[in-house]
């Protein structure tokens, strides 16, 4: 072999690494026992599938509509302030707080409050790249469709788009307990709207959509224990073991029930009609709301 | 001096078509979300998988996801034009299939089907292509509404 096929053969093995890496790190492929439904085959799930991190634990969206369904106005003041930015020193604090911001973003999308977009993206790309995650930012996108007041929808989209990248960056470049503290930080600050919220106007629905978060609260410790051996991860779970004491007494339980498949017009919906009880006395879903609160106020400082 | 140039201009190649290939997946993506409706995105899942080797089981890739009580969610899959494989978008409750985009008894295929969500739990997502061939696709979770 002469040195200009070795160089060849090297620029050529050099490029379909590049070219893999395109994709290879969102690309999933293992023998888990799959229950493939093409097959007919049926099969367990493993307990394991659980344990591995779970997409969606912190939605501000489904929250967010929430609250518009239940036609509660829209608070600037329960957002968290921009003005402690600079306070924001460790990457913990910065990956928290940034999922604080996010979740204020998922609200403000949600009730089209454009106007208070900038000010809210600029602290989080700010954090991001204090985070070396600001390439996944689309700020330019996001600045561009808020300054013109463009399509909520795509407003939406972006942000999440753009927060699931810096998301999944962070697992794939070996900061996971960063991603799982940001995630965090976005259920922080779902809960602490819900609960102001909640306070404002009492509802029935609004209480049990915070007591049910018992379950994903459950989920979010697992993850942080991971971590538990790095400092401040550690002192965030402390702080979400208290939150988790409160939980304690609340009841949940399942009912199972049918699948109904209803296919009309093409398209098809499929209905649960499985029953979750939730029992819960007003003292404890207040004991519940009080630690929301003192955790959150607390972190953001 | 010219080997170090060529090598260059290689990895430059390299880098574009890198680039060219991340591209096209944000576009395949925006695609999905548009089939999606007038929904409000939440998750997408670019997936490209192998063919089954003989004997053995299809890949799969899998997603454990948080859904839920009182909101619909709408499950999106879009196979890829260049793919081998018809992709299936199939969503479990630990091991009680509650969804698919392919129903094998009927032989119905839907792009997009709905889910309301009557139980907070983690449910787990699954994205295959039928008899194990090799395909690519992406899966889509969005948030049609409140329920």
């Amino acid at each position: 072999m002469d040195k200009n096929t070795f160089i060849v053969m090297v620029a050529v093995l050099a490029m379909q690494a590049l070219a893999s890496c395109a994709t290879c790190s969102r690309t999933q492929q293992d023998d888990f026992v799959v229950p493939d439904s093409v097959r007919n085959v049926s099969a367990t799930i493993s307990e394991s599938v659980i344990k591995e991190v779970v997409d969606n634990i912190s939605s501000p969206i489904e929250t967010a509509a929430l609250f518009k369904s239940l036609n509660v106005p829209f608070a600037q003041k329960y957002l968290a302030t921009t003005k402690n930015l600079s306070d924001y020193h460790t990457a913990c604090a910065k990956a928290f707080n940034l999922g604080i911001f996010g979740a204020d973003l998922g609200y403000i999308n949600m009730y089209g409050k454009v106007s208070l977009v900038s000010v809210n993206i600029i602290a989080m790309k700010s954090l991001a790249d204090g985070l070396n995650i600001g390439q996944f930012f689309n700020y330019t996108t996001l600045k561009h469709l808020s300054d013109n007041n463009e399509n909520i929808d795509s407003l939406i989209y972006i942000s999440q788009q753009s927060f699931n990248k810096m998301d999944r960056y962070l697992r794939q470049s070996g900061r996971g307990n960063l991603s799982i503290v940001m995630v965090t930080g976005v259920w922080v600050e779902a809960m602490y709207l819900s609960c102001q919220f909640y306070k404002d106007r009492p509802n029935a629905r609004l209480a049990e959509s915070i007591v049910e978060q018992k379950l994903l609260l459950a989920e979010l410790l697992n993850m942080l224990q991971v971590y538990k051996g790095q400092k401040e991860v550690a002192d965030l779970i402390g702080e979400l073991t208290a939150i988790e004491a409160t939980f304690e007494p609340v009841e949940m339980l399942v009912q199972d029930g049918n699948l109904e498949e209803i296919e009309s017009d093409g398209a098809l919906r499929v209905v649960q009609h499985d029953a979750t009880i939730v029992k819960y006395t007003p003292e404890q879903l207040a004991a519940v709301i009080s630690a929301i609160e003192n955790v959150r106020n607390k972190l953001i400082k | 001096m010219k080997k170090v140039l060529f090598l260059g201009m290689i990895f430059s190649l390299a880098l574009v078509a890198q680039s060219v290939k991340a591209q096209t997946e944000t576009q395949r993506i925006d695609l999905c979300v548009k089939a999606a409706g007038d929904v409000k995105f939440l998750y997408d899942y670019p997936t490209q998988l192998a063919a089954a080797a003989v004997g053995e089981k299809a890949p799969v890739f899998r997603q454990a996801i948080a859904l839920r009580k009182g909101n619909r969610y709408r499950f999106t899959i879009c196979t890829d034009e260049e793919s081998a494989g018809e992709g299936v978008l199939q969503v479990f409750d630990e091991n009680k299939p509650v969804g698919s985009s392919f129903n094998p008894e009927t032989g119905r295929e839907y792009q997009s089907f709905d889910f309301d969500c009557q139980k907070t739990a983690f449910y787990v997502m699954f994205i295959s292509f039928k008899d194990g061939k090799e395909g690519s696709a992406v899966g889509i979770l969005s948030h049609v509404k409140t329920l």
